[in-house]
């Protein structure tokens, strides 16, 4: 081949390089979000008596539903919601394991390594509820801890916690701390209460 | 061979398609560069105001806050995997423990290995004119006020917010101080599970249950202190614990306890120390969740794999320099001047100008 030829062809491979580089650009995730993806997710219930239940998606989304309004507010007051939430109440997940009990509070975790804990009194309706427009508490009547798996009609985004959220829905259009709005569930426990240890705080 | 010819012709009217793209690109006006930062929900108002300042002066870079609690604003870099230009949190120890130690996955260096200690804070009393016992109170009376039974107390969660487990430590200092060794349950009143207390060597550690729920209506518990202030001016509580930065911000009063008790002084250091409190669930599988008494200080931190390093070294020069300092004053929020590095041969030579090694 002539060197002029070659001179010719630089063009082409430019050309080449920049059309592979410009692929490259649109199909690499460089704008990463939480890295917790699993397709074979599955969600761990444990009860108090140690009995243990592993549910993949299909039979999470086969267990009866329930739907309601909810939203939350973050740690510096950003308000998320109220949207449409559809899962499964985490009372009927504790039934699966035995139920829980006025004695027990529920620790629910997360693939990423966080987790919380609630109580009975808690999960069955005794929380506080905030008007978004005013940020003040407001009462609710009915109120639910679910496990959700769509927001507004959609499956879960992954930095929205996908497969499994934990929600709290309520009759109205209210919202809550966000704290216990956790991502990525995949274990929820019923753990019975330590009682107090020898000397209470006040002693 | 006219088809190969064609081919060139193609490939060659796409190169220059996208050549001139470019150029046409490059003259239009540069996007400014996006830093990311991450800071603790109480240095908001004051990076907020940075972050005017700053892009003020560089209209080419576009400052991006995002606020967390401290841990969880850690975590955005080392656990969510974002991509983390500056973190700045309430803790500056929490940074060694968190960034220094873990392993970034692609190069196997540390998150961090230094940080400046650039801020104080101190926890005291929120309150309002209608507060009760009001025109009473003061730093030398408040926790005899606070014991009395009609008072209503607002405080952060302990096992979710600092400002909350650093209230349980002044109740106990407090309680050590004043010789009122049941304070904390006259302050806070009775939980459904009670706190429990432990002494060994001299050091008080209290304990946190799973579950923190107030057994009456005396107390009122939040997620987050800065919700605290609304609760005072409301009426619903009387008085709160409150970081004094996040009361004046607010425009709520502020009584400021004595620094023997309120976490703000480095010559109290040891006594502080005194008062350990050990959370009995791990909301964080990264973090042991014992909080040992101490001087509020807060730290910034460039992360190791900071996408815009140049940059990021130019906004935490600012946030240390006299323009950052001043800023900081505005808003009430205490700065450490000169900073103090912990580890000032691992920061970039430009910040080295503004700080002093610790332990000078």
């Amino acid at each position: 081949m002539k060197r002029t030829t070659l001179f010719r062809l630089i063009p082409f491979v430019l050309g080449m390089l920049l059309i592979v580089a410009a692929a490259l650009l649109y199909t690499h995730p460089w704008q990463t979000t939480a890295t917790v993806e699993d397709p074979a997710w599955a969600l761990t219930l444990v009860g108090r008596q140690q009995e243990q239940r592993i549910l993949d998606m299909a039979q999470i989304k086969a267990l009866p539903a329930e739907t309601g309004r909810g939203g939350f507010f973050s740690t510096v007051g950003t308000i998320s919601g109220p949207f449409e939430i559809k899962g499964v109440p985490l009372i009927d997940l504790c039934r699966l394991v035995g139920g829980i009990t006025g004695d027990d509070a529920l620790f629910v975790s997360a693939q990423d390594g966080y987790s919380t804990v609630l109580s009975y009194n808690q999960i069955t309706g005794k929380l506080d509820t905030y008007d978004p427009a005013t940020m003040r508490v407001v009462p609710h009547t009915k109120l639910d801890f679910v496990l959700m798996y769509e927001l507004d009609g959609q499956p879960l985004t992954q930095d929205g916690g996908k497969p499994l959220r934990m929600a709290v829905i309520s009759d109205g259009n209210l919202i809550t701390e966000g704290f216990n709005w956790v991502r990525w569930v995949n274990r929820i426990e019923v753990i019975p209460l330590k009682t107090a240890a020898a000397t209470s705080a006040a002693e | 061979m006219p088809e190969c010819k064609r081919l060139l012709l193609y490939f060659l009217a796409v190169s220059g398609l996208l050549g001139l793209a470019g150029s046409v690109s490059s003259c239009r006006p540069a996007e400014p560069v996006k830093i990311q930062v991450f800071c603790a929900g109480s240095l908001m108002v004051p990076f907020q105001d940075m972050e005017a300042a700053y892009e003020k002066a560089h209209p080419d870079v576009d400052v991006l806050i995002e606020g967390h609690g401290s841990i969880q604003t850690i975590r955005q870099v080392t656990e969510l995997r974002k991509e983390g230009d500056v973190v700045a949190v309430a803790d500056h120890y929490l940074l060694p423990l968190l960034m220094y130690s873990r392993e970034m996955p692609d190069t196997g260096e540390p998150y961090a290995d230094w940080n400046v200690a650039f801020a104080t804070n101190n926890v005291g009393l929120a309150y309002s004119s209608q507060s009760k016992y009001v025109s009473e109170i003061n730093d030398q009376n408040w926790y005899e006020i606070l014991s009395r039974p009609d008072i209503k107390i607002g405080m952060a969660d302990p096992r979710i917010d600092s400002c909350g487990y650093r209230t349980l430590m002044i109740c106990q200092l407090a309680a050590d101080l004043y010789q009122q060794p049941a304070l904390t349950r006259r302050i806070t009143g009775d939980f459904n599970i009670p706190l429990s207390l432990s002494e060994e060597n001299g050091q008080t550690t209290i304990t946190v249950p799973e579950v923190v729920e107030p057994a009456t209506e005396r107390l009122l518990l939040r997620s987050d202190s800065i919700w605290l202030n609304s609760l005072v001016q409301s009426g619903d509580v009387d008085y709160a614990f409150v970081y004094e930065s996040v009361a004046r911000q607010q425009g709520v009063n502020f009584l400021k306890l004595p620094d023997a008790v309120n976490l703000s002084s480095a010559e109290y250091a040891a006594f502080y120390g005194t008062v350990k409190v050990k959370l009995a669930f791990q909301r964080f599988a990264s973090m042991a969740p014992v909080f040992t008494g101490g001087p509020v200080i807060y730290g910034i931190t460039i992360p190791r794999n900071a996408p815009h390093p140049d940059q990021a070294q130019d906004f935490v020069t600012f946030v240390l320099g006299p323009e950052g300092q001043a800023i900081l004053q505005q808003d009430y929020h205490p700065a450490i001047i000169p900073p103090v590095a912990d580890q000032p041969g691992n920061m970039p030579s430009a910040l080295r100008a503004f700080i002093t090694p610790a332990g000078e």
